[in-house]
């Protein structure tokens, strides 16, 4: 702004009584920049409340899942998804463990009955490189790790 | 795209491929089991002239259509990515030997086998 000159800027008019005016000649260039105001507040609106959502009823889910099955389970990631969206669960068995299997599929279709069709995959207790076979931990949200230190053990 | 039928014969196809593969080679069996897996699922989506754009799709249209064969048809994906990108001591701590004919191919590939010969005959 330090080159804008008293001809570029929008002048308004404020009463005592709240009102605010636009001088007529800058009347069009108000609304062009009031509308993308707006949107602007509008999509962040619209992203705030969809974040809220995606915490409350995807994230929440499965870190009380995870939290439930502590004994079975090393970690969760979600990284950012890539085509589908896609959860990662870390045991604490080196052999597939089909019984924690069968209840993260019954999680799976809980989630799915709320819209989110996401696939869940557990990964059996590997190198800390092997997962890099599969997603990297750049930007990937961690739902659960175990000895997380006790301020982080609550709620999403 | 293929139709139901031949969804089926690919489906066969790989059955019989399965049966050939080494035991020096077993997570080459769980990636036969999960694509026979796939054209039996591909058959019953063909059955109503749809089919998956991608494995997520597939895997949600199993979410939404048949419940029954999500556990297994999802064990038998994640055994699957698990042979394909886990070295072969991982792989082989993770499904010792007995497991993969026993469990990915005796129990999970045999559900979904069972459940799409329930819906559209054993043909």
């Amino acid at each position: 702004m330090a080159t804008a000159t008293k001809r570029d800027v929008i002048l308004l008019n404020y009463s005592e009584s709240g009102q605010v005016t636009v001088q007529t000649k800058d009347e069009d260039r108000f609304v062009m920049t009031a509308q993308k105001a707006v949107e602007a507040c509008q999509e962040h609106k619209r992203q705030s409340e969809a974040i809220k959502f995606f915490k409350q009823n995807f994230l929440t889910p499965i870190r009380r899942w995870c939290v439930a099955h502590s004994e079975s389970i090393k970690g969760c990631y979600v990284p950012p998804p890539n085509g589908c969206l896609e959860v990662f669960v870390i045991g604490n068995a080196e052999v597939y463990d089909t019984k924690l299997s069968r209840e993260l599929s019954e999680l799976e279709l809980t989630l799915a009955d709320g819209g989110w069709h996401v696939s869940m995959m557990l990964i059996p207790d590997c190198p800390e490189e092997t997962l890099r076979a599969y997603f990297s931990p750049d930007g990937a949200i961690e739902v659960y790790a175990e000895s997380e230190p006790a301020s982080q053990q609550g709620e999403v | 795209m293929p139709n139901r039928s031949q969804h089926r014969n690919k489906a066969k196809s790989n059955r019989d491929f399965l049966a050939t593969i080494s035991p020096d080679h077993l997570p080459w069996t769980a990636v036969a089991a999960f694509y026979t897996a796939v054209h039996l699922v591909e058959s019953l989506r063909a059955a109503e002239n749809d089919h998956s754009e991608s494995h997520g799709d597939r895997n949600a249209y199993v979410q939404s259509n048949h419940r029954v064969i999500h556990g297994a048809f999802r064990d038998l994906y994640n055994a699957s990515r698990l042979a394909r990108y886990h070295g072969n001591a991982d792989f082989h701590r993770a499904f010792p030997d007995s497991m993969v004919i026993d469990t990915i191919v005796g129990v999970w590939l045999v559900e979904v086998e069972k459940y799409v010969d329930g819906r559209l005959g054993s043909t």
